[in-house]
């Protein structure tokens, strides 16, 4: 199991990354994987709470955003939940799916089609949490 | 009597019990992962239409009804679980001492999700209940 499978998929990851010796060269995607997880643990639930627990659901609007994003920092938290969390969900289903196919093209098919999707949605997003008029 | 002596009397000796083949785990730290990758492309996607406030709105009123709020429940359970989860590997990789207690870890894992969760999908839910019943 390389480094970043283990990142993304199964229990057997803790086990395989706390035995993995430091001298392993690890990839650049666990890396990413790595700072992202870190970073997701905190963004992740603060968007949680603040969205979903601490606002009635029947209150998710334009206003809530409007709100929000008056204050900078909002945006910026808003913008780097959806790139960490489209990039860590990314390397993770890439090797899941990538897992299952044997041949290099497969392979590289999945990549891009991962990238391209999440990319895409990824920048409508964030063009979008930067460029909202709040008036 | 024994099965041999069974065999012994012409009768057809039983056939032999095939090993029962492993079942496989459910990895439940990667369907959580897929739960949360899901919701954050919805909100992405929905994130991306809030120029039309009409329609971003009438979206926003959709989740107040009470199959969204149990969709958003799912979704708070599977983002508690993953980061436990995640952060109970994390641990176990930076500090090595307690990677041989994945039970363990896994167990409190399990714990602070339920713990978390169980009063989020109160705070979630109560205030359809309340509206519902009043």
């Amino acid at each position: 199991m390389s480094p970043d499978q283990a990142a993304a998929t199964g229990r057997s990851a803790s086990t395989a990354a706390a035995t993995a010796g430091h001298d392993e060269v690890r990839s650049w995607t666990w890396h990413i994987m790595a700072v992202s997880s870190w970073l997701l643990l905190i963004l992740l639930p603060v968007h949680v709470l603040s969205t979903w627990v601490l606002h009635d659901p029947a209150h998710f609007g334009v206003a809530l955003y409007v709100d929000r994003w008056h204050h900078g920092y909002w945006r910026l938290l808003d913008g780097a939940l959806v790139v960490l969390a489209l990039v860590h969900g990314g390397i993770g289903l890439r090797s899941v799916l990538v897992g299952h196919s044997h041949r290099p093209q497969a392979r590289l098919a999945v990549t891009a089609a991962v990238a391209v999707v999440l990319g895409a949605v990824g920048l409508l997003a964030l063009s979008t949490i930067f460029t909202f008029n709040l008036s | 009597m024994t099965p041999g002596a069974a065999t012994d009397q012409g009768r057809t000796p039983a056939p032999p019990v095939e090993p029962e083949p492993p079942r496989r785990r459910v990895r439940w730290g990667a369907v959580a992962g897929t739960v949360v990758l899901v919701y954050v492309l919805a909100y992405s996607v929905a994130l991306s239409r809030i120029s039309d406030r009409n329609l971003f709105n009438r979206w926003g009123a959709a989740m107040g009804s009470l199959g969204a709020r149990l969709v958003i429940c799912v979704v708070v359970l599977a983002t508690l679980f993953h980061t436990f989860d995640g952060l109970a590997r994390l641990l176990a990789e930076v500090a090595p001492s307690l990677a041989g207690r994945d039970r363990q870890l896994r167990a409190a894992a399990l714990f602070a999700t339920w713990a978390l969760a169980l009063p989020s999908f109160a705070v979630i839910v109560w205030p359809w209940v309340a509206e519902t019943t009043r």
